[in-house]
C-alpha cells in the first residue's frame, strides 16, 4: 500500500505541474490542426465522394495516432529524468523517506505515479480520437488494442530508461546519456564505412542491451485504412514479456543505484 | 535496558570542490554515544558541527564512512526503525500542493497507521500546533512558522517512541518556541525518547536531561545538564554580618561580591572556600549556605567549543 500511496501522491504532483500545462496545450495544438482536414473531409463526403472522405479521415487520424505516442516519448523522457532529481532536490524526499518506506518502495511509488500521468495521457488521447472515430463513421478493429499495449510498453522502456539514469545523473545529463544509449546501434553503421566485420562485432554487442523494438512494433496495429499485419500468439507473448522483462531489469538496476545514494542535493 | 540511539565510532567524509579541486572534509569523525529511552538528550555544536548529519546518518538519508549505529537496536536506516521514529527536518520541504490534513494523512498512511485513527487525529494535533483555520488551505502560502509547526504535528501523528528533532523551535515566535518546550515535556511525561539538536542554548538548559556537544565532528563533552552545570570551580556563599575588612580581602582574591536583603553573595574559588568560611565564624559572621556556583549551559558550551578539551564522549 504504501507504494501506492507515494505513487498517488507523485501523480497529484504531477498534474500541478507547469510543464505538463504545456504539454497539455500542445497536444491541444496537435488536434485543432487537424480540424482543417477533417473539415476538408466533410466537404469531401457531402460532394458525393465518400469513400474518400472516410479514407482521408481514417488517414489522418492514424497520423494523429503515431504523434501522439511519439508525444508519449518525450512526456516519458522527461518526467522520468526530472522527478527524482527534483524530490531530491527540492527536499520533499527527506519528509518521505523519514516514515517507515523503503528506498525500494519509493522507487516503485514513483514509477507507478508517472505511470498514472502515462495512463491518463494515454485515456485523454482515446478520448479525443475515439470521439473523432465516431464522428468520421471510422471504426477500428480489435487489434488496436495490441497497438495501445505495445504503445504503452514502448513508452514506459523510454520511461524506464531515462527514470534510471535519473538515478546516476542530473535531469538533462541523464536524458542525454538515454538519447546516446538508444542511438548506440547506430555507431556500427558510421563503423560499416571501414569495416564489415568489426561492424558486426559491435553491432552484436551494442544492440544486446537494446530493446527488442521490433518485438514492440505498435505501428502495425494503428491502422484503419489497411489490415494489421497477423502475428501469431505465441510472437505477441514473447513481445509483451519481453517488454515486462525489460522494464523489470531497467526498475532493479535503478534501485541498485538508488539504495546507496544520498537523498541530499549534491553542493 | 537497550538504547533508544546507539552511535558506534561513526565517522562521515564529503567531498567538496570540482574533480580538479577535490577537498575531503570530515564531517564526524569517530562518534559514539548513546541516548536511553525516556530521555531528552541535547545534541548542541556550532553551526557546521555535524549535527544534521548526525541525524541524516541515523535516518538512513546518507550512509557512514565507517562504524556503525543502531535505533531500538535496528540498523540505521532501517524502515521497522522508521516505524518509531518521528523526524523533524532542519529545512522543511513539504508538497506545496498539499493540505495540512492531506499532508497529515499522506504521512500517517507511509506509516501504517490504520485510516480511522488518522482521521481522529489529525484535528487535535492540528489544534495543538494552533493551525486549524489552515487546516485546507495548500501549504504553498504557509510562513516558515506555521510550516515548522506542521513539522511538530506530522512528527506526533504516528505516536512515535523516538522524536529525531533538528532545530525545532527554528522559524518560531515566543509563543510557538513555548508550544514546543511544552510538547517536549509532554512527551518526557509520556515516557518518550526525544533526540534534540539545537543550538539554542537556552531551549537545551529548560528541557534536555543529558547533552552531548559536538565540534568539527567530535564529541568533546557528553553528561547531564545538572552535572554540567555544576561542574564549576566555584562556589556561592551566602552570608550575613561579614565584615568590611574580610569582603575586601576576598575581593582582591578574585571573588565576586554582591549585597541584597542584607546578605552576601559571595561567588568565589572552591579552594577559597574553607579559608573564607573560618574567617567568617571567627569575626562573628553567619554562614547562610554553600552551593556550586551556577553557570549557563552558554557559559558552558562557550567553555567547550573555545578551548576545552575534548573527552570523548562513551555515551554512559
Amino acid at each position: 500500500m504504501r507504494i501506492w500511496w507515494v505513487g498517488v501522491n507523485t501523480f497529484r504532483g504531477l498534474l500541478r505541474s507547469r510543464a505538463l500545462l504545456a504539454f497539455f496545450f500542445l497536444v491541444l495544438f496537435t488536434l485543432l490542426s487537424a480540424l482543417g482536414v477533417f473539415y476538408f473531409a466533410d466537404q469531401l463526403s457531402e460532394a458525393g465522394a465518400a469513400e474518400q472522405a472516410r479514407l482521408l479521415f481514417a488517414q489522418r487520424i492514424e497520423g494523429m495516432l503515431e504523434t501522439f505516442v511519439v508525444y508519449g516519448y518525450f512526456l516519458a523522457a522527461l518526467a522520468g529524468a526530472y522527478l527524482l532529481p527534483g524530490e531530491i532536490k527540492s527536499g520533499t524526499i527527506v519528509p518521505t523517506l523519514g516514515r517507515a518506506v523503503s528506498r525500494g518502495q519509493y522507487l516503485l511509488g514513483l514509477f507507478l505515479g508517472l505511470n498514472l500521468l502515462l495512463a491518463t495521457y494515454a485515456g485523454l488521447v482515446a478520448v479525443m480520437l475515439g470521439g473523432l472515430m465516431v464522428l468520421g463513421q471510422v471504426w477500428p478493429g480489435p487489434e488496436m488494442l495490441l497497438g495501445v499495449l505495445y504503445a504503452l510498453l514502448a513508452v514506459n522502456i523510454v520511461l524506464g530508461l531515462s527514470f534510471f539514469f535519473s538515478t546516476v545523473f542530473p535531469p538533462l545529463v541523464a536524458l542525454a546519456a538515454m538519447l546516446t544509449f538508444l542511438a548506440l546501434p547506430g555507431l556500427t553503421d558510421a563503423v560499416r564505412l571501414y569495416s564489415q566485420e568489426w561492424a558486426d562485432r559491435l553491432k552484436s554487442v551494442l544492440t544486446y542491451p537494446q530493446p527488442a523494438w521490433d518485438l514492440l512494433d505498435y505501428g502495425d496495429y494503428f491502422v484503419l485504412t489497411r489490415s494489421a499485419i497477423e502475428r501469431p500468439w505465441s510472437s505477441h507473448l514473447l513481445g509483451i514479456a519481453h517488454g515486462l522483462d525489460y522494464l523489470a531489469v531497467l526498475l532493479l538496476l535503478a534501485y541498485l543505484v538508488f539504495r546507496r545514494r544520498s537523498l541530499l542535493p549534491q553542493n | 535496558m537497550a538504547a533508544a540511539l546507539h552511535f558506534e565510532e561513526v565517522s562521515k567524509t564529503y567531498v567538496s570542490g570540482r574533480l580538479w579541486r577535490r577537498a575531503r572534509v570530515a564531517a564526524l569523525d569517530g562518534l559514539s554515544f548513546e541516548v536511553h529511552p525516556g530521555e531528552i538528550f541535547g545534541f548542541l555544536g556550532p553551526n557546521g558541527a555535524g549535527k544534521t548529519t548526525a541525524l541524516h546518518l541515523l535516518m538512513g538519508f546518507i550512509f557512514p564512512d565507517r562504524g556503525r549505529g543502531s535505533v531500538f537496536d535496528f540498523p540505521f536506516g532501517d524502515t521497522r526503525a522508521r516505524l518509531r521514529i518521528g523526524f523533524l527536518p532542519e529545512n522543511l520541504a513539504f508538497y506545496r500542493f498539499l493540505s495540512p490534513v492531506q499532508l497529515l494523512r499522506y504521512f500517517g498512511r507511509l506509516n501504517d497507521v490504520p485510516a480511522a485513527v488518522i482521521e481522529s487525529r489529525i484535528p487535535p494535533l492540528l489544534e495543538q500546533v494552533k493551525l486549524t483555520e489552515a487546516a485546507r488551505r495548500p501549504l504553498g502560502g504557509f510562513s516558515r512558522g506555521m510550516l515548522q509547526r506542521l513539522g511538530l504535528a506530522q512528527v506526533l501523528l504516528h505516536d512515535p517512541d523516538l522524536l529525531v528533532l533538528d532545530e525545532p523551535t527554528s522559524g518560531l515566535d515566543p509563543l510557538g518556541r513555548r508550544l514546543v518546550r511544552e510538547i517536549l515535556l509532554e512527551l518526557k511525561g509520556r515516557g518518550k525518547t526525544v533526540f534534540l539538536s539545537s543550538h539554542l542554548l537556552s531551549e537545551i538548559e529548560m528541557v534536555c536531561d543529558r547533552v552531548g556537544v559536538l565540534d568539527r565532528g567530535c564529541l568533546r563533552r557528553i553528561g547531564s545538564v545538572r552535572e554540567m552545570l555544576e561542574a564549576s570551580e566555584r562556589v556561592e556563599l551566602t552570608a550575613r554580618g561579614a565584615t568590611a575588612g574580610l569582603l575586601d580581602a576576598l575581593r582582591q582574591q578574585g571573588a565576586d561580591i554582591s549585597d541584597r536583603d542584607g546578605l552576601h553573595r559571595i561567588v568565589l574559588d572552591r579552594s577559597q572556600q574553607r579559608a573564607a568560611i573560618e574567617q567568617l565564624w571567627a569575626e562573628g559572621g553567619e554562614l547562610i549556605s554553600v552551593v556550586p556556583a551556577r553557570s549557563t549551559i552558554e557559559d558552558f558550551f562557550l567553555e567547550v567549543v573555545e578551548g576545552g578539551p575534548a573527552t570523548g564522549g562513551d555515551g554512559q
